[in-house]
């Protein structure tokens, strides 16, 4: 079935089974390769990208059912989002197997909730598994992340 | 998954992993239109026959829901049927769905009447 997906901001025709996960149109259709295959049954959070903004498991969701909504990957982010420099800053991979799930996941955080409690950050997190336990840098990065974001903010009103 | 109602305030939802439906395979998420947790006062444990029946019939917590309404809720809302359809790995509710229907009916149809406590 030919469908069109919205994909990064850009429009990608695929003619694939509707039933196939999303994950797999990404990876072997569309040669977007930064989402990992971890667990297949959305317990590892290694696969997530966002959907209308939303941090979702690319592994179970079939891509006949995205409908209109946008698609965001790991490469949407460019390399120099603020969760990624942060990332690089504190030095959060070991393997670095699940980190592109770990930075969407943040990345959806933030956009949800720019100044997270570490309550915050521990649940928003708390699907995304790193064997190598990285999570206590993980935690940093994103801490550091929400205060950059932060910096960067324009104020409502200018200062008189 | 650690799995909690506070998840929607940071970036995820339900429908972060559950789907229309039942995710093919053994243990995959479980799926349904419209998939969710029962809000806090629904829940079960603890709860005498009486307290359960209140809190099933107060508009407070059953989301606004009359006797017919929880009735249709009850024996058509897909995400109550799901019981009965769980998905590869998972056992169905234990009583029939024809025996639930048949006991909800009653219920209603006969007032929505909850029981003493110790009866």
């Amino acid at each position: 079935m030919k469908l069109t997906l919205h994909v990064n901001d850009q429009d990608r025709e695929v003619d694939v089974d509707p039933d196939t996960p999303l994950l797999w149109v990404l990876r072997e259709d569309l040669r977007l390769t930064g989402t990992r295959f971890g667990c297949g049954a959305a317990l590892c959070g290694a696969c997530t990208v966002h959907l209308d903004g939303r941090a979702v498991r690319s592994c179970v969701l079939p891509v006949g059912d995205l409908g209109g909504q946008k698609v965001h990957t790991i490469e949407s982010l460019g390399g120099a989002h603020p969760v990624q420099v942060a990332w690089c800053e504190a030095n959060v991979p070991q393997c670095g197997y699940c980190q592109s799930g770990q930075v969407m996941a943040a990345a959806a955080l933030l956009a949800s909730r720019p100044k997270p409690t570490r309550e915050d950050i521990d649940l928003a997190l708390s699907g995304n598994i790193c064997r190598c336990g990285t999570y206590p840098r993980i935690r940093l990065a994103i801490e550091r992340a929400a205060e950059s974001i932060a910096s960067r903010a324009v104020p409502d009103k200018e200062a008189p | 998954m650690n799995v909690q109602r506070r998840l929607d305030e940071v970036g995820m939802a339900c429908s972060s992993c559950h789907q229309a439906s039942n995710t093919p395979g053994p243990h995959r998420p479980p799926g349904a239109p419209r998939w969710g947790l029962a809000p806090r006062e629904q829940v079960f444990e603890g709860k005498t026959p009486r307290q359960l029946c209140e809190a099933l019939k107060s508009p407070d917590s059953n989301g606004h829901r009359t006797l017919e309404a929880i009735q249709h809720h009850l024996l058509d809302d897909p995400l109550v049927q799901w019981a009965w359809a769980p998905g590869e790995g998972r056992e169905p509710v234990p009583v029939p769905r024809a025996e639930f229907a048949s006991a909800v009916r009653i219920w209603i149809e006969s007032g929505g009447l909850c029981p003493e406590d110790g009866q």
